[in-house]
């Protein structure tokens, strides 16, 4: 039988087999009784094992950074997240305060953004490091939104009360995430050195094309060249 | 899970794109609706659309798989002899992808790293399930028409 041959058999045969016996070999494990596809399920083992999960603790406490300080600014009503590349269209309003009452409304408004948000990192982390990653990273008051937020979709979080949510809180310190009493001046600091990085990042957004802006949104965007013919394995 | 699908697609730097998925969550989770599942899905098709703008950006096709530019896990595990029975694993492994086409590949990198079912994986993909089964069929049948040249070879 020749390569093209033997590739139709091997597609018959798996086209037969059920969707549960595809998953425990693609998990590494043959199908029970068929030792025959041992050697495939062996293979995929051997795939695992070549790319293991490896994250250094420094990366993730950038991500988390990262997507506190995005939570962080996407919660701040005032401002766009998106900003302008330059001010040709003319500078931006020069507002020195609130009147206190509608600043204590925006910053009611912003805490549950901002909880909210953070939430939703929360839940990216839980996903991809694990609970444990996880457990009390997160300033207390976040996580508890967090655990929250991602209760309805069936991820149980420990609680920020417990042991192990308050050993760690390093982070906290860096992040400056308000727990209870909003943004001070030196918050406000911190938040315009982020508007800074955001800036760089919304540059960077301005100048792409339509069709990655939809890919951002989540939309399907087909990649050049990448979905090559179904059929060149044939080759 | 994403970074492991970053790197098997040969990101330039997975880390850093996994940061820039992670942002993207936070930015569009107002737009999110469904289960945990769901979200996984989600979570994938945001990192894969990361990952066609990394290729755009530099231009080339999706991934050019090479034996020169193994993953991590090819760092020394201890003995030389263990070590060089884990590199010629890897070795082979990568040999095996690079007989796929790159959609095969990815169907199999979401179902293996991602843990998603067809149904899911071709939500990623903007394909239907149909059409993942078959990338997956054949996918799988060219895997193992590959092993089973080794085993003419030896």
């Amino acid at each position: 039988m020749n390569d093209r041959g033997v590739l139709i058999y091997e597609m018959r045969k798996f086209w037969n087999i059920s969707e549960q016996d595809i998953e425990r070999i693609i998990g590494g494990q043959a199908p029970d009784g068929d030792e025959a596809l041992e050697d495939i399920a062996m293979f995929f083992k051997d795939l695992d094992e070549t790319y293991p999960e490896v994250s250094t603790e420094s990366h993730e406490s950038a991500h988390i950074h990262a997507m506190i300080q995005t939570a962080q600014l996407l919660a701040d009503n005032g401002k766009p997240v998106v900003r302008p590349a330059s001010k040709a269209h003319g500078p931006e309003s020069q507002v020195s305060g609130l009147p206190n009452l509608r600043r204590n409304i925006m910053v009611k408004v912003m805490l549950a953004s901002t909880r909210v948000k953070a939430a939703a990192a929360g839940v990216a982390l839980v996903l991809v490091f694990g609970g444990t990653a996880f457990a009390g990273v997160l300033p207390a008051p976040i996580q508890d939104a967090v655990a929250d937020a991602v209760k309805p979709i069936g991820i149980d979080l420990p609680n920020p009360d417990d042991s192990q949510a308050a050993e760690v809180k390093s982070l906290n310190n860096d992040i400056e995430v308000e727990d209870s009493g909003g943004i001070d001046k030196g918050d406000k600091n911190d938040q315009d050195s982020v508007g800074a990085e955001e800036d760089a990042d919304s540059n960077e957004a301005e100048v792409r094309t339509p069709d990655t802006d939809q890919a951002d949104d989540g939309d399907e965007v087909d990649a050049p060249d990448t979905d090559q013919a179904d059929d060149d394995v044939d080759d | 899970m994403v970074l492991r699908y970053l790197r098997a697609h040969r990101a330039e730097e997975p880390e850093d794109l996994l940061g820039e998925v992670f942002v993207q969550v936070v930015r569009k989770f107002a737009d999110f609706e469904g289960n945990e599942q769901d979200f996984r899905a989600w979570i994938f098709m945001i990192a894969r659309n990361r990952l066609i703008d990394e290729w755009r950006r530099r231009r080339r096709k999706p991934v050019d798989l090479t034996l020169d530019d193994l993953p991590a896990s090819a760092a020394p595990v201890g003995n030389s002899e263990d070590d060089a029975m884990c590199r010629l694993a890897d070795q082979r492994v990568l040999l095996i992808l690079e007989r796929l086409s790159h959609s095969q590949r990815d169907i199999l990198f979401l179902r293996i790293f991602g843990g998603l079912t067809v149904v899911e994986a071709a939500r990623v993909i903007g394909k239907t399930p149909g059409a993942v089964k078959s990338l997956q069929v054949r996918g799988l049948a060219a895997i193992r028409r590959e092993i089973s040249k080794e085993t003419v070879s030896l």
